[in-house]
């Protein structure tokens, strides 16, 4: 005897972008659900601070709600959460005060929020206390490539340059990050 | 020390480019067994990959607060909407929002097994309901009888949990999806 | 012998809303749009502390000469909207005139979400 379950069939993002547009709460939580994990973790990394993180994360969904009517298609909805996201970050850097690049967080929670509740491996540690040793835009470049997965042309459209520079930025943040973390010389 | 982006290949001390390295990393070949900045390099550089894979794999989540937040500050954002009168009666006027019944209705259409609906208008003029309905299908489940089944789901779903007699509906097939 | 009393506005629009917020089907009184922000904060954290929070924000009261209130709610889909809609009516209306004993003109109910699950 077969068994026959029902499995709740998730939307594609055209879908829900599309009724979004029309005011339907419902479809946008669920990008919400969907999307603000990956953000939050490459803001995190940019910024090495996660309160500042949420903020931009919420910043740039609250402005993609506004900005839904010129969305193409739903597929840009991701490319354009990319974009807004990293571009905020590089924002954010650049307007903090010069001797406040900030340290990267300790184990202590900051703005409130609460711990990991995993623990992190050494080497995951050391890695996060790397990135700060870059440029912002390596580490934009570096992240959304080697973490994100995003292709080379899709890092240098998010980030408005060339793929030549991209593979360029990712090329050195590789040796900053590689003598950082276990220095060979 | 940080490198700018203008800088040229970072080579080794032995000649070799560290992005080839890193490029050949699961395979080694004579010069590298012997030599130690080689051999150094690529340690680092497995140490790095690790990492990296790591940090990839990681799922940590922003507080749940966040979410709160996001939906909060997009409410705000909306306002109110249209809103349907309902009845007027001895106690008073009943409402509701436009927006709220084009959900449930869209709701009702999404349970019809190879539809989703897309795009769903309700609008009222002069205790005269018009829902306007765009639906996608499903490539390979579609036969007309499926509009007819979405037409009474979402006409039932109208007086059911709304409380509101449709007095036109128009379903429009607009597009197909791919499971 | 007549006696005067003087109900404020926030007392009949607390008992509003905690008698709409009995009623089967409601899931919530919302607050006014306006003021959303900084009482879902509020509200939050009174829920930490364990209490209830003030949910007069959704009832608009207006008191001139007679008494009439609109009132924002969330239905669950469960229930149909409109019958919800109209108990409240029926029971915010009881319980004003129970505790003020003045008799309610018109109870305006504007459902603003329908809760899907």
């Amino acid at each position: 005897m077969t068994q026959i379950e029902v499995v709740d069939d998730p939307l594609d993002d055209v879908t829900l972008v599309t009724r979004a547009r029309d005011g339907d709460l419902r479809a946008y939580e669920v990008l919400v659900l969907r999307y603000q994990g990956q953000m939050y973790r490459f803001a995190a990394r940019m910024l090495a601070n996660r309160a500042d993180a949420e903020d931009v994360v919420q910043e740039v969904f609250l402005t993609a709600w506004r900005k839904l009517e010129q969305l193409q298609e739903g597929a840009a909805f991701v490319s354009w959460l990319y974009r807004t996201t990293t571009n905020r970050c590089l924002n954010v850097i650049r307007t903090r005060k010069p001797q406040a690049e900030v340290e990267p967080e300790e184990h202590e929670a900051t703005g409130g929020l609460p711990e990991r509740s995993i623990e992190v491996s050494e080497q995951m540690a050391a890695l996060e206390r790397a990135l700060p040793t870059l440029t912002k835009e390596q580490r934009a470049c570096w992240l959304l490539r080697e973490v994100d997965g995003l292709s080379y042309e899709e890092i240098a459209k998010t980030i408005g340059c060339s793929v030549t520079v991209v593979r360029g930025r990712i090329a050195r943040a590789r040796v900053q990050l590689a003598e950082v973390m276990a220095p060979w010389r | 020390m940080a490198m700018n982006d203008t800088d040229e290949s970072y080579l080794l001390p032995c000649g070799r480019d560290v992005e080839a390295v890193w490029d050949r990393l699961d395979e080694i070949d004579a010069h590298e067994l012997e030599c130690p900045h080689c051999l150094g390099a690529r340690e680092s550089l497995r140490a790095l990959r690790a990492a990296t894979e790591e940090m990839a794999n990681d799922t940590e989540q922003p507080s749940h607060a966040l979410f709160g937040r996001i939906m909060s500050a997009v409410r705000a954002d909306m306002g109110r909407g249209a809103m349907l009168a309902l009845s007027d009666d001895d106690t008073g006027p009943v409402q509701v929002s436009e927006r709220a019944i084009a959900a449930v209705l869209r709701f009702a259409a999404d349970s019809v097994i190879g539809v989703r609906a897309r795009h769903c208008e309700v609008v009222a003029r002069l205790d005269v309901v018009f829902v306007s309905m765009r639906i996608a299908v499903e490539y390979g489940k579609f036969n007309v009888g499926v509009v007819d089944v979405v037409r009474d789901r979402v006409t039932a779903a109208a007086s059911a949990r709304v409380g509101v007699r449709v007095n036109r509906l128009d379903i429009t097939v607009e597009d197909l999806y791919d499971l | 012998m007549t006696a005067e009393h003087v109900i404020t506005k926030p007392v009949v629009a607390a008992v509003a809303a905690h008698a709409a917020s009995g009623v089967v089907g409601v899931v919530r009184v919302e607050p006014g749009v306006t003021g959303l922000v900084g009482s879902v904060a509020r509200a939050a954290r009174q829920r930490l502390k364990g209490l209830d929070p003030a949910p007069t924000e959704g009832v608009r009261v207006r008191m001139d000469g007679d008494v009439r209130m609109e009132i924002d709610i969330v239905t669950s889909a469960h229930d149909q909207a409109a019958a919800v809609a109209r108990a409240v009516q029926r029971a915010v209306a009881r319980a004003v005139t129970a505790a003020t004993g003045l008799p309610v003109a018109a109870v305006t109910v504007c459902v603003l979400d329908i809760e899907l699950s």
